[in-house]
């Protein structure tokens, strides 16, 4: 047995297939609690959600669920849902809703992973104090959502203080404008990027830590070397460091835009959805026909199997890059392809030399 | 890496703004938890950029040490040592049940390719969905096994929810324990269940304390679950800060700020204990420091 | 979908957290004159007395029950009030409930699912001296109650969870008006009429009866022609106003001079509340015109008082055959007043709610505002209704519209607090569970609860607006006023399935229109379109046939003065 074992010793995963009746026994008993769960988590609420989209259930309607073929609606809830028109940005109904978590989604992932960058690059060199402010960075992160929901509530108030101090800059200081009173969550225009904003917030420092550890795993060696040669900072950033960080910039941007495409707790607090639709994400349209506002179940679960279709899609091609990741290093994750890129970044110094 | 182009003054200038950016809403959240009532959101839109009359009256109504003057939409309760007790409960038993079963999944998925390429695909979609989507059927199923407002059924939502990263952060830190180890065990005469808890599970005690706390946290933060799956008798700590701003009782900014400094505590202190491991959680065990 | 609490846990400010003790309610008390010669009420425990004959007499008096009367409150000076004879509907009541349990030889046990905030109202003594209500009703009957508290926060979702599982655990259970249709329709509210027949409630009592008659009673009570609840309640909205501000001489002065004609006590058509409105509203903010609520949930109630006066005798919501109305002139006007109406509220409007409203009227804000009749309870020592200003306030009918010559007011209600048989319940319990409904329910026995400080379900009856310990809680100029506007209340959307989608609808669109999103227009061309969606889903022949049962809820009369 012991000849099978390979020998890579920088390789982080375990070869499979060293036979034995004992080990697949094992192997399976080990996973099957965890496959219970899901069982119970994601294919019975599946399942649930299949059948209950077929009807018009509510709780209301006088039977129990079991019973909800009595209300047998065939695809009408699914047609009712992608047939949802709507005025453009603030409208109700499936699309729009979509729309704006879409808005939501791109707009946050993209400031976010901005701000995170330059943070990054900011604290890459050891500075006096780099170590407590890192600590301080990071204190967004760690917030409750709900509580994060709650401050900003708080802050975005028409007389709150994000508009005081707005005042206070342009106004008192500046002498720029008058006094201040965006209303920040009764304007339908404005409101979602109240919530974009509150979202920013909350998950740069991720953002800031995943670039981070990146940026410190860069081999060394091509970044002395364009630097010995005089690069400016610019071209190095485009031709090595961008090249390099892609995965890991990759996996970072999946992992947020999932987790902004579920958001749902600063949504919800800040604004329940309104004002109207306005700020009417895909999870709160969802809690707003199941529980908050009607109890349709039956369409509800339509609406969810809809959104289960389109994130399983997504997410089909999203995973490539996390699961090759989950198998490797971070430095195996930032070395590639670097021949090609020291290439172009030599081609690059040279055009500037000739000038 | 040459930062040849910032000069120390630009680094500082651009720190201090990002951090005055980050560190704003802490600031006002801290801030209103000492501020009396006439000072939450006064008439006239006066703000009170510190406290005029610094109190401690929020923190002694929440945490039930106080109860709040009476007035009449202030009978609404702010006590919240019940929903604490409540959070602490479910979040604590919902991060073991994870553990229990995520621990023993990511060693069979990172030492046996346990479930072959197909279950870590499937745990990982289980993050991808948004949770309101099982909600209703789960919370059909609940109000037939009568778990709807228990902790076994919060406990079992959040151990469901939070067990694929017990398997990601596990099976890296599996990953990392050289093989021979659990050879040599099995060598001596150990079976494989003995290779596990003698051998192996020593060697990651770190890695394994690191997700608990991490687990610990997202469970803590929860809020969607536990609103929908919850009425009166088991509220956590997040809904029933919700539950503070209601037509009814108002806008209670002084308790809920209180309630809010306290429910940030755990995360942020657990948070900072296991500061290496975060990135690796949070990206599902993709990205390794 | 039951909403957040309506008027969210109002215990009267002085109370130490519900002991029950009446020791605040002493001065009230005395001053309401109910207070016998020598006999102290509250706070006094154990004192010791010498016993005079008369004070003997007094006492012995006290606790019994006055001839004539089988049943009732005992203890306390003034019971005989609430006392009841054979032939009353309480006495109905208690004579059913001794049969069926046999003379109290066969006791019954009932389940009661209610608000933590109202249950005081029957489980804790009030006045001193007397006995909860009910101890009473089990030491009268052998009927013993078990209650099961709940938040007016999940108490909907209770009731969907006891619905969607046909749980036949508790035999009576809280519901709201706009709620009945569904659970009728969703087979968990027993049937009552045959108990109505049989026992004979005095709902419609000129004495001890509902303020507004059959039509109040067919606005609570009644679903598609049929009894399924008895209402425990009275959320009737009230507009509260300034009267310095209306009776201060340089203010007439100012307005006639800016309007024309002359400032009325309270305005009382639409035109002259806005008109005094705007002259009221100060530009620095310290006073503002009119602070009804506009906010989501709660603010489209006065949509719907502007609304439903723009036909004599009532604007309805829906026409023959289901046909929503809203999108009409009517409704357009109403929405461009409503919107209109921002300019003379406080900023941030739409995101404040109930406690802002009563403390800014309490600080002296508000020229006027809807409120819930318990605000007048609340401007006692200490709460935010009495900073100086709660004994300038005084209550009104919300103002109306001419209309064909004929001056139409009319106030709505949002949903009031009901109790109902649960259907699921065994069936051998309906006819006692309804009957403890129709004896706690009735003018005698409602009329004691009403003034107990331990809960907050409001008076809603003839025989509660006269009673002194009520009307010296709610202020007798409030009370008097409340027999004015409960028989010109007009109903929310209620009496039909789907009354909380309907609901939703419209305020979802009154919040578009509110903030700009929409024309009044579009807004209500999009609420007849969501509401004709919403109908053909349940069956537009079912939606209309409860819709023309509904008619009978409506008030009938023009009568604005007692």
């Amino acid at each position: 047995m012991d000849a099978e074992i390979q020998s890579k010793p920088r390789r982080l995963s375990w070869p499979a297939g060293l036979g034995g009746r004992s080990e697949k026994t094992v192997a399976q008993l080990l996973i099957a609690p965890g496959q219970l769960l899901m069982v119970f988590i994601v294919l019975f609420p599946a399942a649930v959600a299949i059948y209950l989209a077929f009807t018009d259930f509510q709780p209301t309607s006088g039977y129990q669920w079991f019973d909800a073929y009595k209300g047998w609606h065939w695809f009408g809830n699914y047609w009712e849902a992608l047939k949802s028109g709507g005025v453009f940005w603030t409208g109700g109904g499936f699309w729009m809703a979509v729309f704006r978590t879409v808005i939501v989604t791109v707009l946050g992932v993209g400031v976010e992973l901005t701000l995170g960058f330059a943070l990054a690059l900011l604290f890459l060199k050891t500075f006096p104090g780099r170590s407590v402010l890192t600590v301080v960075f990071l204190l967004p992160m760690m917030v409750v959502p709900a509580v994060t929901g709650f401050i900003f509530y708080m802050l975005f108030q028409t007389q709150g203080p994000v508009n005081g101090a707005l005042t206070f800059f342009l106004h008192d200081v500046l002498h720029a404008t008058g006094h201040i009173h965006v209303p920040w969550l009764s304007d339908p225009n404005i409101a979602l990027f109240a919530i974009i904003l509150a979202d920013i917030w909350q998950w740069t420092p991720l953002m800031f830590l995943i670039l981070l550890s990146g940026l410190v795993s860069l081999p060394e060696d091509q970044l002395n070397a364009a630097r010995i040669l005089g690069a400016r900072f610019s071209d190095q950033f485009r031709y090595l460091v961008l090249p390099m960080m892609w995965p890991i910039i990759l996996i970072a941007v999946i992992i947020r835009a999932i987790e902004t495409f579920k958001i749902f707790d600063s949504a919800w607090l800040l604004t329940t959805g309104g004002p109207g639709d306005a700020t009417t994400t895909i999870s709160v349209f969802l809690y707003r026909q199941t529980i908050a506002e009607t109890t349709r179940w039956g369409f509800g679960s339509a609406v969810a199997i809809l959104v289960l279709i389109m994130v399983s899609l997504l997410a089909l091609r999203a995973i490539r890059p996390i699961e090759a990741a989950q198998e490797e290093s971070i430095g195996e994750l930032v070395g590639a392809d670097v021949e090609a890129e020291s290439v172009s970044l030599e081609q690059a110094i040279e055009a500037e030399a000739r000038l | 890496m040459s930062t040849r182009g910032l000069k120390p003054a630009g680094r500082a200038i651009a720190i201090l703004v990002i951090g005055a950016f980050f560190l704003f809403p802490l600031y006002w959240l801290v801030t209103m938890s000492f501020k009396p009532q006439d000072e939450w959101s006064p008439v006239g839109g006066k703000i009170y950029w510190l406290p005029g009359k610094w109190t401690v009256g929020n923190f002694t109504q929440a945490l039930g040490i106080s109860t709040p003057n009476t007035q009449f939409f202030s009978a609404a309760p702010v006590d919240a040592s019940k929903p604490i007790v409540h959070s602490l409960l479910a979040a604590g038993g919902g991060t073991l049940l994870a553990l229990l079963v995520g621990v023993f999944a990511a060693y069979g998925i990172a030492r046996f390719r346990a479930g072959g390429k197909l279950l870590p695909f499937q745990i990982l979609q289980l993050r991808m969905f948004p949770p309101i989507v099982v909600i209703i059927p789960l919370l059909i199923m609940f109000t037939y096994l009568h778990l709807v407002d228990t902790y076994w059924g919060l406990i079992l939502v959040y151990g469901a929810v939070t067990f694929p990263f017990v398997v990601w952060l596990m099976r890296s830190f599996f990953a990392e324990v050289p093989r021979e180890i659990s050879e040599a065990a099995i060598v001596d005469g150990c079976t494989q269940w003995g290779a596990f808890f003698k051998a192996i599970l020593p060697q990651v005690r770190g890695g394994l304390a690191a997700t608990a706390l991490f687990v610990f946290i997202l469970n803590w933060s929860d809020f969607l679950i536990a609103l929908v799956l919850t009425a009166d008798k088991v509220v956590t700590a997040p809904v029933f800060l919700n539950s503070l701003q209601s037509a009814g009782a108002g806008q209670e900014y002084g308790p809920q700020a209180a309630l809010g400094l306290v429910l940030v505590l755990p995360p942020a202190i657990f948070g900072l204990l296991i500061q290496r491991y975060l990135v690796r959680g949070l990206t599902f065990g993709a990205i390794k420091r | 979908m039951e909403k957040q609490d309506p008027r969210p846990e109002r215990t009267i400010p002085e109370e130490p957290a519900q002991t029950g003790r009446t020791f605040g309610r002493a001065a009230f008390l005395k001053s309401a004159g109910a207070a016998g010669a020598g006999i102290a009420f509250g706070g006094v425990a154990g004192s010791a007395k010498a016993w005079t004959r008369s004070s003997r007499n007094a006492h012995l008096a006290r606790n019994r029950l006055a001839s004539g009367n089988i049943g009732g409150p005992t203890g306390f000076a003034g019971a005989e009030r609430y006392q009841y004879g054979a032939d009353t509907a309480a006495g109905r009541a208690i004579l059913g409930l001794k049969q069926l349990t046999n003379n109290g030889k066969k006791p019954i046990t009932l389940s009661w699912r209610i608000w933590n905030g109202a249950v005081g109202q029957l489980t804790v003594p009030f006045p001193k001296g007397a006995p909860a209500v009910a101890a009473l009703l089990e030491k009268e009957t052998g009927v013993k109650v078990k209650f099961i508290q709940d938040t007016p926060n999940n108490n909907g979702q209770k009731n969907l969870q006891t619905l969607s599982t046909r749980d036949g655990g508790l035999n009576i259970l809280q519901t709201q008006i706009t709620d009945n249709g569904d659970f009728a329709e969703g087979k968990m509210l027993r049937n009552l009429d045959e108990f109505v027949a049989k026992y004979r409630p005095d709902w419609a009592d000129p004495k001890w009866g509902y303020a507004g008659g059959a039509t109040t009673v067919a606005l609570m009570n009644k679903y598609n022609g049929s009894v399924y609840s008895v209402s425990f309640d009275g959320d009737y909205q009230v507009w509260v106003y300034r009267v310095d501000l209306f009776d201060n001489a340089q203010n007439q002065k100012d307005f006639k001079a800016k309007y024309g004609y002359e400032l009325n006590d309270f305005p009382k058509t639409w035109k002259e509340h806005d008109d005094a409105a705007a002259f009221f509203t100060k530009p620095d903010g310290s006073l503002y015109g009119s602070g009804d609520l506009k906010n989501p949930f709660w603010g489209y109630v006065n949509w719907m008082m502007r609304y439903v006066t723009a036909a004599a005798p009532n604007q309805h919501y829906f026409g023959p055959a289901a046909k929503p109305l809203v999108n009409s002139r009517a409704g357009i006007t109403a929405t461009k007043e409503h919107v209109a109406s921002l300019a003379w509220t406080y900023p941030d409007t739409l995101s404040k709610s109930w406690p802002e409203q009563y403390a800014a009227m309490g600080a002296g804000q508000l020229a006027m505002a809807s409120m819930f009749s318990n605000a007048t309870k609340f401007i006692t020592k200490g709460s935010p209704l009495d900073k100086g200003f709660g004994s300038k306030l005084r209550t009104a009918l919300a103002p109306g519209r001419m209309v064909g010559g004929k001056l139409v007011r009319r106030s709505v209600i949002y949903f009031n607090a009901q109790f109902a048989v649960n259907a699921f319940s065994n069936s051998k319990l309906h006819e006692a569970a309804y009957l403890v409904l129709q004896w706690a329910g009735s003018g005698q026995i409602f009329s004691w609860m009403a003034g107990n400080p331990a809960g907050y379900f409001d008076p809603h009856g003839q025989s509660q607006l006269n009673d002194p310990l009520v009307r010296a809680s709610y202020k007798p100029y409030a009370s008097d006023e409340l027999k004015v506007i409960i028989p010109n209340t007009a109903p929310p959307i209620a009496g039909v399935r789907g009354a909380n989608e309907y609901t939703q609808a419209l305020d979802t669109n009154l919040q578009k229109a509110l903030t700009k999103q929409a024309s009044p227009e579009s807004a209500m061309a999009a609420t007849a379109a969501a509401w004709e969606k919403i109908t053909n889903r349940y069956g537009r022949a079912k939606q209309a046939a409860a819709i023309s049962a509904g008619l009978a809820a409506w008030p009938t009369g023009y009568k604005y003065h007692l």
